[in-house]
């Protein structure tokens, strides 16, 4: 097992900087996930790491050796893609066995490599059934299993679970993640989902027009977005222009909706906001309202549902945040 | 491959770079070499020394070669269209409709292309012709008909000989469409007939695009059928054919120009359908193929008349020539009496070239299927200007008359570092280079469909490119690859114009000898020869047909 | 499996190969004869050789501009050793590949019909007439002479050979131009044949025709019309009353070839007397030797002497060649 270390990545294509010098560290065992919106260079940096992407200039290695310009067969990784893909002409055995084959692995220890890579994904049994019979949270098991028999340094995952319905994606991101730990292989996760990424990761590359916008825990990326683009992709938040004492330029401060509550609910010394009910939303466990403030702002609010509370639309409602998740966007 | 080489070149391009530097020294050697041997005099003034654009100038100023090839386009756009309308709802019917019999109906459809056109001209001329024997009936009963000969018996033959060029790959296609997107249009509300025309159509279109070229190409460069069927109408194939070798005033500078011609036109059709095709590529990872659709009696039943005539029409030539090699020929003229004897003096004195076709179109076809299945798999995965020359390249064989081809390869290889004349292996090449976009298209083709993905997973888990291709791409591409090997069967085994300038001594083959039987009048030969090769090109097809079907079932 | 399969398939594939390739090599006293001759007189004329002489005849049949650009090609490697069947015009320009070979059967054959240094020598003479479907046109109710053909009545029905790919129909649309006057009085009159006629691509296509019933009337070479007659036919030979001229076809041995010696037995059996006429009873051709005796003979060839010839400059034609089937393109262009 190994860490992963990339220095000084770029990659261009044309005018455009796909990759922007990239600097990252990826420890041993840590479960690492590249994070952003479509386009922001998560995937062909994963890609100039499993080698189906050259690199301009930086490089790339495993542990201490340098694997940048070592062939993409040569890299001892396991990969798993969005569209599974599951080779349609070899059984689900014949799927899992194919890296083993690859290494010259003995026959005898294929098999009962292949039996156990089936078991821990839950699919013992399934060894001779062929792919279109299969399902897609099934075919997903198949290349996870595939992946992981070879014991590979590195696993990386390209968006594994977006062709997957919403229930199966989040029961099998924390199957991915059980799995990871248990064998304790370095991983790299793509996603643009960023629920998803706080989930599953131990640490999240917050990714942004080719360049890292935040490196950290989730908890971290998401109470403290170092910036903008960081607070807004890290689920819903309001920005409220703001005057720091002591500051000539005014700020942006960033104020989550389940920092905010009901004045009546909230301790006295929070500063208290009037304003009408623009617009409620239940969403079961959580209700959403926003609130018109008398500037015409809308701040987003989000509580636990309470039933005795009646609120309504066009309603007048005083909410007080917790001034200690004011996060300042620099 | 040297440390140092390996280490200047990206090892991701190392397979297509390898693959294209093969191909292009082959198909340098093989193709333009000759190539530039036959044509480099229509850029030559009449000293052979200067470079002169004086013969392009003069050939097309004459009006007899521009109505030449006003009539040929006029002929390979009208047969282009009449086929594609005709063969999309039929490939259409055969992979989403329930019809019976279908295994039988594609190894019919493959057959038209087995005849040599001057021996289906000849047949159609004995039913067909002024004093045909379906004209006598047809006129005797106040129809008024009057023969085959013109543009219009000669669209005709074309769309019924070349159909299976659009027809085949086009299965293959709506066979490969995405179902959920049917379903995604039907379900926002979208009737089956607008979802087919505005969803399905528009997939299968660079399928529909490559058959359509494949014949355009095929009656801008085919001779046999308006040699017999044009009369008097000027045919650019068959001028350029009598200028190149003509018995009287053979003309090199002025039968290069048309060559060249026919190959610029040629390479100006590819690049354009290359650039479309570029514009929209999909790719399904399933192979799973699409479910029928259901169909009411009426449709079912009218679906199943339309592609049985389509089938029983082309057909036709072929029914009579088996029927008349039953019959009696006293030297050229044909007696109404059954007989047996044009069987016995085939097989009597013609066992060798028999066994010669048999050999030359299975061996050409594997030398097809090796060198241009990679190639079609380049010119598909790797979209640069590199592969877009190695597709042009890999295609221009069609545009080259085979004469030609045969007159370059032995000004080419009769002496000199490569001397090949005289030997069997000379066809055998000849053969693979004329047949190789047939294996470059039906390989690329099937490569559209495969997912990049499915060739990194194998990368990743360690398989180098090159095993890669072997084992997941191969496979995958199967049933492309055999479809293809049947069209390089089929057509290597009914190739004339090439053979007839190459072979020697004992090499010669079946078409030979069924060609100078019809010019000596010895038809009946030429009709026991040709059902000959008919049983026998059966037996493989069907095979082949069986191993595909096999194949997609499992 | 499958791979299994198509492994099977590849070794069968191979093997078949190796087979073929097998058959081949085998020692034997051989000729490789270029012909362009219809395949009815190569199988009688090589079977007949091969079983007098032990040599046996590897044949390359085609047409007759085929076999020269192949002979040209081949300048520096003859791959053949025998030239036949193709017409003098050929044999004059092409004299560079040839090797002179004087025939045992020279002093027999007239001057006219054979080179001055014996680097080709005639066979046949092909007497250029018309050939009549009598089902179509009954007898004796046809065109007589070249100029009948000219009656607009029979425009569309005579079938006539490119020129371009016909050494005989370049032959006859040059005779005719003399014989019309010449120059443009003769061109004049010639486009107007053009008008009246179908213009094929091959020689074949127009006996075919003829013989087939697909035209009434066809220009075409002699032999073509016992040929079909004999075989029940209704076809009838016509020699055009205002004349007519002979094209001949001969052989010539390749300089350099493989076997020359079994080629110089060639050159001698092939005019030999009794050869000449087994090929006439059979074939049909017109011996170049003046001894034959035709009234004993099939095919009903009248002698050379009661035909009307007229008197055509070939040389003069063959050397205007390009020229000249530029000007017949336009006349052909002009008669639609």
């Amino acid at each position: 097992m190994s860490g992963i270390v990339i220095a000084g990545v770029s990659r261009i294509f044309g005018t455009v900087r796909a990759v922007d010098n990239i600097d990252l560290t990826v420890a041993p065992g840590e479960f690492f996930t590249l994070l952003g919106p479509s386009g922001c260079g998560k995937t062909t940096l994963l890609r100039m790491i499993a080698g189906f992407s050259e690199l301009d200039s930086g490089e790339i290695r495993f542990g201490d050796s340098r694997i940048d310009k070592l062939s993409a067969h040569r890299r001892d990784i396991g990969m798993v893609f969005q569209n599974y893909a599951v080779f349609p002409n070899l059984s689900v055995a014949g799927n899992v066995a194919y890296g083993l084959k690859a290494r010259r692995v003995p026959a005898a220890e294929v098999a009962t490599r292949v039996e156990e890579a089936l078991a821990l994904v839950q699919l013992a049994g399934y060894g001779e059934r062929l792919p279109h019979q299969l399902s897609g949270g099934q075919l997903q098991r198949v290349a996870i299993a595939r992946a992981l028999v070879i014991r590979p340094q590195v696993l990386l995952f390209d968006e594994p679970l977006s062709n997957l319905d919403a229930r199966l994606r989040v029961s099998m991101r924390s199957e991915i993640r059980a799995l990871q730990k248990s064998l304790g292989i370095t991983a790299i996760y793509v996603t643009h989902d960023q629920e998803e990424a706080m989930s599953v990761s131990d640490r999240i590359a917050l990714m942004n027009a080719g360049r890292l916008e935040q490196v950290g825990v989730p908890a971290e990326i998401y109470r403290t977005p170092a910036t903008r683009f960081a607070a807004e992709f890290m689920g819903t938040t309001n920005l409220v222009a703001a005057q720091v004492l002591g500051l000539a330029a005014p700020v942006t401060v960033s104020l989550r909706p389940e920092a905010l509550r009901f004045a009546e609910d909230a301790p006295a010394d929070w500063p208290r906001l009037p304003g009408i009910v623009a617009a409620i939303e239940m969403l079961g466990p959580i209700t959403r309202l926003d609130l018109r403030l008398a500037n015409g702002e809308i701040l987003r609010m989000a509580t636990l549902d309470t039933p005795q509370r009646t609120v309504q639309v066009g309603q007048a409602a005083t909410l007080a945040y917790d001034p200690a998740r004011l996060t300042v966007i620099p | 491959m040297t440390l140092a080489f390996s280490g200047a070149i990206p090892y991701r391009q190392r397979l297509p770079l390898g693959i294209a530097a093969l191909a292009f020294l082959f198909l340098g050697v093989f193709l333009l070499y000759p190539l530039v041997q036959i044509f480099s005099a229509s850029f030559l003034d009449s000293e052979g020394t200067a470079f002169t654009l004086a013969n392009y100038t003069k050939m097309l100023g004459r009006p007899f070669y521009r109505t030449a090839i006003a009539n040929t386009l006029q002929i390979g756009v009208a047969a282009t269209l009449v086929t594609t309308v005709l063969a999309v709802p039929f490939a259409f019917a055969l992979a989403r409709l329930p019809i019976p019999g279908k295994s039988m109906i594609l190894a019919m459809a493959s057959l038209p292309l087995i005849l040599p056109s001057f021996v289906s001209a000849y047949a159609l001329v004995l039913l067909l012709g002024r004093s045909g024997v379906v004209t006598q009936w047809l006129q005797a009963h106040g129809i008024g008909f009057t023969s085959i000969y013109g543009m219009g018996g000669i669209v005709t033959v074309y769309v019924l000989t070349l159909y299976p060029y659009v027809l085949l790959p086009t299965i293959a296609a709506f066979k490969a469409v995405d179902v959920s997107m049917e379903e995604a249009a039907q379900n926002l509300g979208s009737s089956p007939a607008r979802t087919v025309w505005t969803v399905t159509l528009p997939i299968v279109m660079p399928a529909i695009l490559a058959g359509g070229l494949l014949v355009l190409i095929e009656t801008l460069e085919n001779f046999g059928v308006p040699f017999v069927l044009a009369e008097d109408m000027p045919i650019f194939s068959v001028e350029a054919f009598k200028l190149f070798i003509g018995e009287t005033a053979p003309n090199p500078s002025s039968a290069g120009v048309l060559g060249v011609l026919l190959i610029v036109t040629t390479a100006l059709v590819l690049l354009v359908q290359r650039r479309f095709l570029g514009a929209r590529r999909f790719a399904t990872n399933a192979r799973q193929a699409a479910p029928l659709l259901k169909a009411g009696p009426g449709l079912q039943l009218a679906a199943t008349a339309y592609c049985w005539t389509i089938v029983i029409l082309a057909l036709i030539p072929f029914f009579s020539i088996v029927v008349l090699s039953f019959l009696e020929f006293r030297g050229p003229v044909l007696h109404l009496h059954f007989s047996l004897e044009n069987f016995g003096v085939l097989f009597s004195r013609h066992l060798r070239p028999l066994s010669n076709t048999l050999i030359f179109a299975t061996a050409a076809s594997f030398c097809v299927t090796l060198i241009g299945v990679p190639i079609g798999y380049v010119v598909t995965r790797y979209r640069s200007g590199l592969a877009s020359l190695l597709d042009v390249m890999a295609t221009l064989p069609f545009a080259v008359a085979g004469t030609v081809l045969a007159i370059g390869f032995i000004v080419s290889f009769n002496a000199g570092a490569i001397v090949l004349t005289g030997g069997p292996l000379i066809l055998v090449l000849a053969y693979t280079v004329r047949k190789l976009p047939f294996a470059v298209r039906s390989a690329s083709a099937i490569v559209h469909q495969i997912d990049a993905s499915l060739e990194e997973a194998s990368i990743s888990l360690g398989r180098s490119p090159l095993e890669t291709f072997l084992r997941i791409v191969v496979p995958l591409m199967l049933g492309g690859i055999l479809s293809g090997m049947v069209l390089s069967w089929v057509t290597v085994a009914s190739e004339l114009s090439a053979t007839v300038v190459l072979y020697s001594g004992s090499w010669s083959t079946l078409t030979v000898v069924m060609f100078q039987a019809l010019e000596s009048g010895g038809a009946g030969i030429a009709t026991a020869a040709a059902s000959f090769l008919i049983v026998v090109s059966l037996v493989p097809i069907a095979l082949l047909y069986r191993l595909v079907r096999r194949y997609e079932l499992s | 499996m499958k791979t299994s399969r198509l492994r099977w398939l590849m070794t069968l594939a191979s093997l078949v190969c190796v087979m073929g390739a097998a058959g081949a090599a085998q020692a034997q006293k051989k000729l490789v004869v270029y012909s362009a001759n219809d395949s009815t007189l190569n199988d009688l004329v090589f079977a007949a050789f091969a079983k007098e002489t032990g040599i046996a005849v590897e044949p390359v049949a085609a047409g007759s501009g085929v076999l020269m650009r192949r002979l040209q090609s081949e300048k520096a490697r003859p791959q053949a050793d025998i030239v036949w069947g193709v017409s003098r015009s050929l044999l004059e320009t092409n004299k560079s590949v040839f090797e002179a070979y004087a025939s045992k059967n020279k002093d027999v054959t007239p001057a006219e019909y054979r080179d001055p240094n014996d680097l080709w020598i005639g066979n046949n003479l092909h007497l250029l007439v018309f050939l009549q479907n009598t089902k179509l046109v009954p007898d004796g109710e046809g065109p007589k002479s070249w100029a009948d053909l000219l009656d607009p009545k029979w425009k569309g029905k005579i079938a006539f050979t490119d020129p371009a790919n016909s050494g005989s129909a370049y032959a006859t649309v040059t005779m005719l131009v003399d014989l019309w006057g010449g120059g443009d009085a003769g061109w004049k009159k010639v486009g107007q044949l053009f008008k009246n006629m179908k213009v094929l691509n091959r020689s074949s296509l127009v006996f075919q025709g003829v013989g087939n019933g697909e035209y009434p009337l066809g220009i075409s070479l002699e032999y073509a019309g016992p040929l079909w007659a004999s075989n029940g036919a209704p076809v009838k030979v016509v020699y055009p009353s205002d004349g007519t001229t002979a094209s001949m076809e001969g052989v010539a041995v390749i300089k350099g070839g493989p076997n020359t010696e079994n080629a110089k037995v060639y050159v001698d059996y092939i005019n030999r007397k009794d050869v000449r006429e087994m090929i006439l009873k059979a074939t049909f051709r017109r011996p170049t030797r003046s001894d034959l005796d035709l009234s004993k003979l099939p095919g009903n060839l009248p002698p050379l002497s009661s035909v009307k010839l007229l008197n055509y400059d070939e040389d003069k034609w063959t050397a205007a060649r390009t020229k000249t089937m530029e000007q017949i393109k336009d006349v052909l262009q002009d008669s639609h």
